[in-house]
């Protein structure tokens, strides 16, 4: 091969493999690559369920997957962030939308703040129409008024099984070819190393010019065939095993995902119309799997089932991309379970390759793009979800930038830009407030608005939130009114 | 340089020297460096007011507390010196580019630029252009994708070929989008006044105005 790859291998398994086969298949289609699926068996279980990040609704788009039909056939919803509780303080929403408007011009976090050492009554979500919709059971259907207000966004929760066989479906009718196995081997060029082909078991092999590993922690071709090392990020995060399960549905669906926070782990409730998906962190030598199955059914409230333990084994494979091999998921990047943001990296690795796919065999400058970008990405993630970690006990090590990032926060309230962000610097602060962390000082060049002009901004603000929650629909009367309720 | 002027020179030329660089820390203690005492990279581009501008603008965000004899926070420092150090850098490799594609064969200065260490910063951004004409775009500093790819052209390196993405493409299809687009921007620049004109009816010098 001398120019850009014509055979492309995806080994790999559930999302990650077909959400990675369907949106090359789409993408690649037209210049004529053929994209071959080797799907490993899945590892998930009844209980399993994706938390989507707002960024999935263009992809799925792309992928020609209208939002009713997604909902209907896999039993999903809506989700307009994390409910966050953790014992002796206030719950707090961690939104995917605005925290407050400019007043006069001005950024509205430092006013607020201001306000808020002099008595202000009201918390930073107040400000917020998709954090109030939330937490008032509604959702939050953007419209021209929320679109001048600010970012108002939502994103889903998504049962995994059905997702995947969703997924796997629009693969096929795009063109992909798919194979199954239990295992591969891989056959590579004795010189540069590249993969020449992989053979399903008791198959012929498949060859091929760019090969992908979606496998997950497995990393069957980047790990066990290249032995591409991790860079482990376990000093950062003290859980190392997370257990899913599954509730019955609640009777009304809520438009949050709902995480607990306590010492010796966390449980994240992910409800969905089918069922509540639960998930719970832990680490193996303060619990055993018996007494973290029982904490998850206490944080559900209910009784659980279908339990499933999986090792949690966080950090960055320290080349996503090497020879002509590329890691998408959690073969690229371990995360932590936190927020669920495993989907979400999947759909940044493809995103990337698609936006650097190669011009030659040799990809030499693709790939060290690729390797710079994801892992400027994945870092900042990985910060993000360090930073319950970091704030709520002082004993881990913390990440450099994410230190960086709080010393900042603490004496200004600004979140220190940096490049290749998931999350906005609202979403930093809701979650830096919300965990009791309130910065030291604001710039003082705020001090010459009159009080009055402030506190006519936060009248216009509050009176927007709570005109535009009142006028919202719940859960349940949206999935039905769009044909997208699974008793429909 | 005087041969290059329309008419008679209106003060003495000035000679200025300077060493092109930036201080490891603008903002040490009580003490904020901005503009030319904070560094310098070139006249090329005429960057240093930006460079005033944004550290005004950084610095009022990080202003420290008014209170007198309150010791100055050095987190807040960091984050003016973080921010500081990210401008410079990008605007480094962003002139450094203007020199090394010179096409000036066989003139020692020239000659020694063409073939100098460069930052592996823009060493980078220089490979994945030349590759597939892909451009830098970050979201934080000066100068924006088009300005990287104005100048990349401008000093006419040539991608070896393009993103295989945009073989997709009906060739006659985007011809025909681009001639328009083309002709599109020749009738907007076309109704335009001259600059001369713009000057004399916006913004005409006062005649009044002692030299």
């Amino acid at each position: 091969m001398t120019g850009a790859p014509r055979q492309i291998v995806i080994v790999g398994r559930d999302a990650a493999l077909w959400l990675t086969a369907s949106t090359l298949g789409e993408g690649l289609r037209p210049i004529g690559v053929q994209v071959t699926a080797v799907e490993l068996p899945s590892s998930l279980g009844p209980a399993s369920a994706y938390t989507t990040l707002p960024a999935i609704e263009a992809l799925h788009g792309k992928l020609g997957i209208d939002e009713a039909t997604l909902l209907r056939t896999t039993g999903g919803s809506f989700s307009l962030g994390w409910n966050i509780v953790r014992p002796g303080a206030a719950p707090f929403l961690l939104a995917h939308g605005a925290y407050g408007a400019p007043i006069e011009g001005g950024e509205f976090f430092p006013y607020w703040l201001k306000a808020r050492r002099n008595g202000l009554n009201a918390s930073f979500e107040d400000f917020s129409p998709t954090a109030m919709a939330a937490r008032h059971g509604r959702l939050l259907i953007p419209d021209e008024e929320t679109e001048r207000f600010g970012r108002c966004d939502y994103a889903y929760h998504l049962p995994a099984i059905p997702y995947v066989s969703l997924l796997k479906s629009r693969a096929q009718k795009l063109g992909v070819t798919i194979r199954q196995t239990t295992a591969v081997t891989a056959e590579r060029d004795g010189v540069s190393g590249s993969i020449l082909s992989v053979a399903p078991e008791d198959e012929d092999p498949i060859s091929g010019d760019l090969f992908i590993d979606a496998s997950g922690p497995e990393a069957v071709l980047i790990g066990q065939e290249l032995a591409v090392g991790i860079e482990s990020w376990r000093s950062f995060f003290p859980f190392d095993r997370s257990l899913t399960a599954r509730a019955k549905p609640f009777s009304s669906v809520p438009t949050y995902a709902e995480i607990k926070l306590a010492g010796n782990g966390w449980t994240t409730l992910v409800a969905h119309q089918s069922a509540t998906s639960v998930v719970h962190a832990f680490s193996a030598a303060q619990q055993s799997n018996d007494q973290a199955f029982a904490a998850a059914g206490v944080a559900a409230g209910t009784n659980v089932q279908d339990p499933a333990v999986q090792a949690v084994e966080p950090g960055l494979r320290s080349a996503a991309w090497a020879a002509n091999c590329i890691a998408i998921g959690e073969a690229a990047c371990a995360l932590n379970p936190l927020f669920g943001l495993d989907l979400h990296a999947v759909q940044l690795g493809i995103v990337h390759l698609l936006s650097l796919f190669p011009t030659t065999a040799a990809a030499d400058s693709e790939r060290s793009e690729y390797n710079r970008i994801s892992r400027s990405h994945f870092e900042r993630l990985r910060d993000f979800q360090a930073a319950p970690y970091a704030l709520i006990s002082a004993s881990h090590v913390v990440p450099e930038t994410l230190l960086q990032k709080l010393d900042s926060y603490r004496a200004r309230g600004t979140i220190a830009p940096m490049e290749d962000e998931t999350f906005t610097p609202d979403q930093w602060r809701a979650l830096f407030i919300g965990l009791g962390l309130e910065p030291e000082s604001w710039p003082p060049a705020i001090d010459q608005m009159p009080p009055e002009m402030m506190k006519e901004g936060f009248r216009r603000i509050l009176g927007f939130v709570s005109a535009k929650v009142l006028a919202q629909p719940t859960q349940d009367n949206y999935l039905a009114e769009i044909g997208a309720g699974i008793g429909a | 340089l005087l041969a290059n002027l329309d008419g008679a020179p209106q003060a003495e030329p000035r000679l200025l020297r300077f060493m092109p660089g930036r201080r490891t820390s603008a903002w040490a203690g009580n003490c904020v460096a901005i503009g030319l005492a904070s560094g310098f990279l070139e006249p090329l581009e005429s960057t240093s007011i930006f460079l005033v501008q944004a550290a005004v603008v950084d610095l009022i965000d990080l202003m420290p507390s008014a209170r007198t004899g309150d010791p100055v926070d050095p987190r807040l420092a960091d984050e003016f010196n973080r921010l500081t150090t990210m401008h410079y850098d990008r605007i480094r490799d962003f002139l450094i580019l203007h020199y090394i594609a010179n096409e000036r064969t066989g003139e020692p200065l020239w000659d020694y630029l063409r073939n100098m260490p460069i930052p592996d910063s823009l060493q980078h951004k220089l490979e994945l252009f030349r590759a597939r004409g892909q451009a830098p775009e970050y979201q934080f500093g000066l100068f924006s994708r088009d300005s990287w790819l104005s100048v990349l052209f401008g000093q006419r390196i040539a991608p070896l070929t393009h993103d295989p993405l945009a073989g997709a493409f009906d060739l006659a299809l985007v011809e025909t989008q681009v001639a328009d687009f083309r002709s599109r921007i020749d009738g907007a620049v076309a109704v335009m006044p001259s600059h001369s004109q713009f000057i004399a009816g916006y913004c005409a010098a006062s005649e009044t105005v002692a030299a």
